[in-house]
């Protein structure tokens, strides 16, 4: 029996936030009423409301002409918007709209360590479970997924941006006045069926705006759709995502960045 | 997260702050991230080239179809679903480039959308039942081959069947 690879892992990441989401068929009866019902499952936990505008719907797919968005708008503008549900400690938060349910982790300067992908999955997938409970009690239907997506950002503070290859394998650039760094490599996700998803590696210059700090933010996700509809079919997606999150932070950061970063298992 | 305001900074890319952070705005990042949070398109599409008749006719017959009124065929027939007509949306995009005429768009009872070529010599029919959930058929017309296939997010199998189509239009 081979053994499973182990991950590398990290004592203390440049996390600053982690997201795990599902998009789903909508109920045909679902109304602004019910995002009432849906936060009456989470308020204890989350408090705090906030409205914001909805996301638009997004899946990742394959042949033809490549990567354009479709070229035309229809139908009236959404009526129904997307629900923030925040902790009281604001690190984490609920977006949920009628075909939306994601749950993010942030880091908040007071806290202390991230709390584990695992961890984090098992708040994600309790809740997508008291959702699909929701929907089934509500609407009489099963929560359909159609795409899922994990995403991962590390913020790595820097002097200047010439000294991205420090912490991450990037053309050397120390003799450069960099002024801005763009970087993405998008990663086509297959199985023995076809593409079913895409890995996106990105990472960018930014300025903090309080300490006005040089930064990389260094952001990778796996977009794309689960083996099957129903919540029992993604658990293997996400892991699968955390997993090629992991082995692709890694690959790409560099030596010293694992000694900084506290990597236990070199 | 309300604070947000933008600027301008040297190299000329348009920075928003939102927080404690400013991002690029014309950044590809997850979009359900908070960092790139920016109130998102209010459309229910995205517009890129908006300019042909073909892309008109498709708009007017989906602007219809996604109206539709409860009952509409007689029983409790609704509307056809934003998701799935998005969807639509999205294969015809990708793999019709105007060589072939556009697809009649038939609505079915349940809030799905039948996509229909008639010619050519060929019979093609894509009823999109939700979004990554097709059942593609196509009938040869001359050689009364029938294909039937279930697509998911790949399209490549009826990009083919288009390239036919347009090969004898």
């Amino acid at each position: 029996m081979p053994l499973e690879k182990k991950l590398p892992d990290y004592a203390d990441p440049p996390l600053d936030e982690v997201v795990l989401g599902v998009q789903f068929s909508p109920p045909n009866n679902y109304t602004s009423v019910h995002a009432c019902g849906i936060w009456e499952l989470f308020r204890s936990e989350f408090p705090i409301v906030e409205e914001v505008p909805p996301l638009d719907s997004q899946v990742e797919t394959f042949g033809g002409t490549p990567g354009q968005e479709p070229s035309f708008t229809f139908g009236p503008p959404p009526v129904r918007g997307r629900m923030w549900f925040i902790s009281a400690d604001r690190s984490h938060l609920i977006q949920f709209q009628e075909n939306r349910f994601l749950l993010n982790w942030r880091r908040r300067p007071a806290e202390g360590n991230y709390p584990r992908f695992a961890g984090i999955w098992s708040s994600f997938s309790t809740k997508l479970e008291a959702i699909a409970s929701y929907f089934q009690q509500e609407f009489s239907t099963a929560l359909k997924i159609n795409q899922a997506e994990i995403t991962y950002v590390n913020l790595i503070e820097v002097e200047e941006f010439a000294q991205a290859d420090k912490w991450i394998r990037l053309p050397e650039s120390r003799n450069v006045d960099v002024e801005s760094v763009n970087y993405k490599v998008v990663e086509i996700l297959s199985s023995a069926g076809g593409p079913y998803g895409r890995f996106f590696n990105e990472i960018q210059s930014v300025l903090t705006k309080e300490r006005k700090k040089k930064a990389l933010r260094w952001s990778l996700t796996f977009r794309g759709k689960p083996g099957g509809k129903f919540i029992s079919d993604c658990q293997q997606f996400f892991d699968d995502g955390h997993s090629r999150i992991v082995s692709r932070f890694d690959e790409f950061s560099t030596k010293h960045a694992h000694e900084m970063w506290g990597k236990n298992n070199e | 997260m309300s604070n947000r305001t933008a600027s301008r900074i040297p190299d000329g890319s348009v920075f928003a702050a939102d927080g404690d952070r400013i991002f690029q705005k014309n950044s590809n990042e997850s979009v359900v991230s908070l960092w790139g949070h920016q109130g998102y398109s209010l459309q229910r599409n995205l517009v890129v080239h908006d300019d042909s008749a073909w892309s008109a006719q498709l708009r007017e017959k989906l602007n219809a179809l996604t109206a539709l009124p409860i009952g509409w065929d007689g029983y409790h027939g609704v509307p056809v679903s934003f998701d799935c007509a998005r969807f639509a949306v999205r294969i015809l995009d990708a793999i019709c480039d105007g060589a072939v005429p556009a697809p009649s768009l038939v609505p079915g009872s349940d809030g799905t959308l039948q996509i229909e070529w008639h010619c050519c010599g060929f019979d093609v029919e894509l009823d999109v039942l939700d979004v990554g959930q097709v059942d593609a058929y196509r009938l040869n017309r001359g050689t009364g081959e029938e294909e039937e296939i279930e697509l998911g997010v790949d399209f490549t199998q009826i990009s083919t069947w288009i390239e036919d189509m347009a090969a004898r239009s």
